[in-house]
C-alpha cells in the first residue's frame, strides 16, 4: 500500500478533491516559514560540533552539585518569597486595574445593544478603553521595570510596577473575551428585566465564567513569578538579581539551586490552580 | 401594585438575524391589554408566539408601530428610562436562563435586583437577606427542598419551574412566560399553570403566556390569542375557542395539537399518523 495511491484511480471521481489544496497550503507554510529560519540564524547542528558541546558540557557540569549550604539557602528562601511578593503584589494591582476596564468594555453588560444596535457613544467609549489595553501590553514588562528603575529606584517596587501595567493589559484582554465567549443568556435576562449592570455581573456573568477566570488568572500570577525574576536582572530585586549575580561569577551550583527552587514555585502555582478549579466546579 | 396596561398599535416586527425581504415574524399587530388581565398565546410553530413576548418586553425593537406600556411609548425613551420600564416587567424566555453554577437561592434572589440597591443586591451574596421569601416562592412549585442545590444539580422539569418561580420574587406588573410547560409532564404543567394564575391574580399583575397545550389554554385563560403567520387569527374568551377555530388555526400543523394531547407517547408513535383530537380537556 502507497501513501498516496492516486495513480491506481484512472477515474478522477475516486481521486481525493482536497488533494492540490493541501499540497498548496504545504507550500505556502514552508515558503513562510525558510526566511524566517534564516532570518533567526536557526542552525542546531551547531550545538553538536565539538567545541561547543565541550562549551556545553562544562557548563553544565558546573551546575552540580546544586549549592546547599544553609547560609546561601536562607538567602534563597528569602530572595524567593521577594519574587513571590512581587509577582503577588503585581498581579493584584494588575487586577485592581483590569476589573473595571473590563467591565466597561465588555459587550455583555451593554444596554443599550439589548434591543438591535449599540449606541454610538458606548461603542466608542468601549473602542477606547480596548485601545488602552492594546497600549498597556504591548511595552514589554522589561522596558517598563527600565522606566520604573529610573523613577522609583533599584527595587522591588519597579518590578511591582511593571508587572501590574502590563498584566493589567492582558488581564482586561482575556476577561473581555472569557466574558464574550461563555453564556450571554443569563446576562441578558437579568439586564432584560431591569438589573443594573454592575447588578447583573455579580449575579449572572460572574458565576457562569468564575473558573475561566479563576485559572486564567492564576495562570498569570504564575507567569508574573517568572517575568519578576527577569526584572530582576535589571534590578527590580528578587530571586532574578540574585540569579544574575551567581551567573556573573560563573557560580553554576548557586543557580542550580535557584532553578530547582523556580520549578518547585512554577509547580505549586499549577497544584494551586487545580485546587482552585475544583472547588469552584 | 396594579397590572400594567399593554397596548400595540399596527406593530411589525422581524427576528434580528431576519433580512429586510423575508416576511415580518409578526404583521400589522394591533392589540390592547388591560390591567390584571389573563391572556394565553397559542399558534403552531413560527406564528410569531415568542416576538410578541419579545416585543411586550422590550426585547426587540419593532419596525413599525407602537408598543405602549402604561400609556408610555416603550422607544420614545431614554436608555435609563428603558431599563427603569424594563424593571417592572418580567420576560421568562423558553429555556430559563440560570448560570449553571449558581445555586437555586441567588437565582431567585436575581430575580428581585431592580427593586435592590445595589449595595443591598451584594447583601445577598454575602449572605441571602430574603430566604423567607424564596422559600415561599419555591414552595409554590414544590421546590422547596432545592432552595441551596446548584442549578446545573436540577433536572430540566425543576429547572424549569425555578425559572417561573422567580416570577414571584420579581418586582414586576407584567409577567411574559414564553412556553412555561415545554419541559413538565401533563401534571405538573396543570399545577404550575394553576400556580402562575393563582399569584397573578393575588398579586394583581398582568400576565401572558404562550403556550403549546391548547386544551390548559382554552380551560384555564379568560382570554385566548390565536395567532398563525404573524397575524391574529382570533381573540376570544377562552371557552368560545371551538375545535373548528383551533383546527383552523392549526391546519397543516395538526401534529402540533397532537402531540400536546398526549405528551407522554408522543415519541413512540410518528406524528402524522396521529389522529386529530382537539379542545377536550
Amino acid at each position: 500500500m502507497r501513501l498516496i495511491p492516486m495513480a491506481r484511480f484512472k477515474d478522477p471521481s475516486l481521486r481525493d478533491p482536497a488533494w492540490s489544496r493541501r499540497v498548496f497550503w504545504f507550500v505556502v507554510a514552508c515558503v513562510i516559514l525558510w526566511p524566517a529560519l534564516v532570518s533567526t540564524e536557526f542552525r542546531p547542528w551547531v550545538f553538536f560540533e565539538a567545541q561547543n558541546l565541550k562549551v556545553t558540557t562544562h557548563f553544565l557540569a558546573e551546575f552540580f552539585p546544586p549549592a546547599l549550604n544553609p547560609e546561601f539557602l536562607e538567602l534563597v528562601a528569602r530572595e524567593a518569597w521577594r519574587t513571590v511578593a512581587i509577582a503577588t503584589a503585581g498581579t493584584f494591582l494588575a487586577l485592581l486595574f483590569a476589573i473595571p476596564l473590563t467591565l466597561l468594555s465588555t459587550t455583555v453588560l451593554s444596554v443599550s445593544s439589548l434591543s438591535g444596535r449599540m449606541r454610538a457613544l458606548p461603542f466608542v467609549v468601549r473602542q477606547l478603553i480596548r485601545w488602552l489595553l492594546i497600549l498597556l501590553r504591548s511595552v514589554p514588562e522589561l522596558i517598563w521595570a527600565l522606566v520604573f528603575v529610573r523613577v522609583v529606584g533599584l527595587g522591588p517596587a519597579a518590578g511591582v510596577l511593571a508587572i501590574a501595567l502590563t498584566y493589567a493589559g492582558m488581564l482586561g484582554k482575556v476577561y473581555g473575551e472569557i466574558l464574550e465567549s461563555g453564556e450571554r443568556e443569563p446576562a441578558t435576562a437579568l439586564l432584560r428585566n431591569g438589573a443594573g449592570r454592575i447588578q447583573t455581573f455579580f449575579f449572572s456573568v460572574l458565576p457562569g465564567n468564575a473558573t475561566e477566570l479563576t485559572s486564567y488568572t492564576i495562570y498569570r500570577w504564575e507567569c508574573a513569578i517568572r517575568a519578576s525574576t527577569v526584572l530582576g536582572f535589571v534590578g527590580a530585586g528578587g530571586l532574578g538579581q540574585q540569579m544574575d549575580n551567581s551567573m556573573r561569577m560563573f557560580n553554576g551550583s548557586e543557580v542550580a539551586t535557584m532553578l530547582i527552587v523556580f520549578i518547585l514555585l512554577v509547580g505549586l502555582a499549577d497544584l494551586l490552580s487545580t485546587w482552585m478549579r475544583r472547588a469552584l466546579q | 401594585m396594579s397590572g400594567l396596561r399593554v397596548e400595540l398599535n399596527g406593530v411589525t416586527a422581524r427576528h434580528p438575524a431576519a433580512t429586510a425581504q423575508s416576511s415580518p415574524a409578526l404583521d400589522a399587530l394591533t392589540l390592547s391589554i388591560e390591567p390584571g388581565e389573563h391572556v394565553a398565546v397559542i399558534g403552531p410553530s413560527g406564528a410569531g408566539k415568542t416576538t410578541l413576548l419579545q416585543l411586550l418586553g422590550a426585547a426587540l425593537r419593532p419596525s413599525q408601530g407602537a408598543v405602549t406600556l402604561d400609556q408610555q411609548s416603550v422607544w420614545t425613551l431614554s436608555t435609563r428610562q428603558l431599563q427603569r420600564q424594563r424593571g417592572r416587567l418580567f420576560y421568562a424566555p423558553q429555556s430559563p436562563p440560570l448560570p449553571p453554577r449558581q445555586r437555586v437561592v441567588v437565582s431567585l434572589l436575581a430575580a428581585k435586583l431592580p427593586a435592590l440597591s445595589l449595595w443591598r443586591s451584594l447583601q445577598n451574596l454575602i449572605y441571602p437577606q430574603h430566604v423567607d421569601e424564596v422559600v415561599k416562592a419555591l414552595a409554590q412549585f414544590d421546590l422547596q427542598e432545592k432552595i441551596w442545590e446548584r442549578v446545573d444539580r436540577l433536572s430540566g422539569g425543576e429547572r424549569q419551574r425555578v425559572g417561573l418561580a422567580r416570577a414571584l420574587l420579581a418586582p414586576a406588573r407584567l409577567w411574559l412566560i414564553d412556553e412555561p410547560l415545554s419541559a413538565l409532564d401533563p401534571t405538573r404543567a396543570r399545577q404550575a399553570i394553576a400556580t402562575l394564575l393563582r399569584e397573578a391574580r393575588a398579586k394583581g399583575v398582568t400576565l401572558l403566556t404562550t403556550l403549546h397545550q391548547v386544551n390548559l389554554a382554552t380551560a384555564e385563560f379568560p382570554r385566548v390569542l390565536g395567532l398563525r403567520e404573524g397575524k391574529l387569527v382570533f381573540d376570544l374568551p377562552g371557552h368560545e375557542v371551538t375545535s373548528e377555530r383551533l383546527a383552523h388555526l392549526y391546519a397543516q400543523f395538526e401534529y402540533e395539537l397532537a402531540q400536546v394531547e398526549a405528551p407522554v407517547v408522543s415519541e413512540e408513535l410518528p406524528p402524522a399518523k396521529r389522529e386529530v383530537r382537539v379542545g377536550c380537556a
